[in-house]
């Protein structure tokens, strides 16, 4: 595997760079490090069930646009904006689909489904995000799970620092209700 | 100060999602420590805020599928393939 036997491990930006000269183990490399983080990007941010395939897209959307990088940015911020496009893609097919609430809510209703008992956290809070709207959702995911701060967010949702933090306002306001409401205690203002 | 500020205790309120999330530079970050101290009303939200933040980490990360790698650099190989072909029939 590249990287290995050497003294540092080559930068994303380094195996991006080599990947346009044509070093598939470069690609590989890449692949292996942004796999997980990619998948759960879409589990959170976008449909549980979609994820594999929005996964996919993205890392061929790499390869396909990959003459078009430009190491002057973070690599992570650069594979997020592409996944954040298929993102924004598979909406837009989505809602040319005649109901698209209506499968939206059937696929709620399999994520319920799949709990027995008492609702785990992990459960609520996966719905919980589910209810935000995408603006709110990216950001809170990208923030809370890909560690990407407010600047970061903004360089790659293309929008300002305080828009930002005013949809992570809203998106707590929303989770805060969620849960709160979840628990059975009293809802927050 | 008073205990209660209504003005002072929203603008505290709207800067808890970027303190939770750590965004704040240390003299906001201060600020709003200083008023937590002393106002209940906000160390409420500001609970509420950290119960929040800290049930978003049980949404945990998984492994992606294994069938993942292999779908990835099928539809690569495919994506060159058609392009070869086109390319092909346009020379």
């Amino acid at each position: 595997m590249p990287g290995q036997g050497n003294a540092r491990p080559r930068a994303d930006e380094e195996l991006m760079v080599a990947y346009q000269r044509g070093d598939r183990d470069a690609f590989e490399e890449l692949y292996h490090r942004y796999a997980k983080p990619i998948y759960n990007f879409f589990r959170r941010a976008g449909k549980p069930e979609a994820a594999e395939d929005l996964a996919q897209k993205t890392f061929l959307k790499l390869h396909v646009g990959r003459a078009r990088y430009v190491p002057t940015g973070s690599f992570r911020g650069w594979i997020f904006v592409l996944a954040r496009n298929v993102l924004r893609d598979e909406g837009r097919r989505q809602a040319r689909r005649p109901d698209p609430l209506e499968e939206f809510n059937d696929e709620r209703t399999r994520w319920r489904a799949r709990e027995e008992g008492g609702k785990e956290v992990g459960i609520l809070v996966a719905e919980a995000l589910a209810i935000l709207p995408l603006t709110q959702r990216e950001v809170i995911v990208l923030n809370r799970y890909h560690g990407m701060n407010y600047a970061e967010i903004g360089q790659v949702l293309r929008i300002s620092e305080n828009a930002v933090k005013q949809r992570a306002f809203q998106a707590m306001r929303k989770l805060r209700r969620y849960l709160s409401a979840a628990e059975g205690k009293k809802s927050a203002p | 100060m008073t205990e209660e500020d209504p003005k002072l205790c929203h603008e505290i309120y709207v800067q808890l999602p970027a303190l939770v999330a750590g965004e704040l530079d240390p003299d906001a970050r201060a600020e709003i420590e200083h008023h937590l101290a002393y106002c209940p009303a906000c160390q409420f939200e500001w609970r509420d805020h950290e119960l929040v933040w800290r049930c978003l980490t049980q949404c945990e990360d998984v492994e992606p599928p294994e069938t993942l790698r292999r779908h990835v650099f099928e539809a690569i190989d495919e994506y060159e393939r058609t392009l070869a072909r086109v390319r092909r029939e346009n020379s």
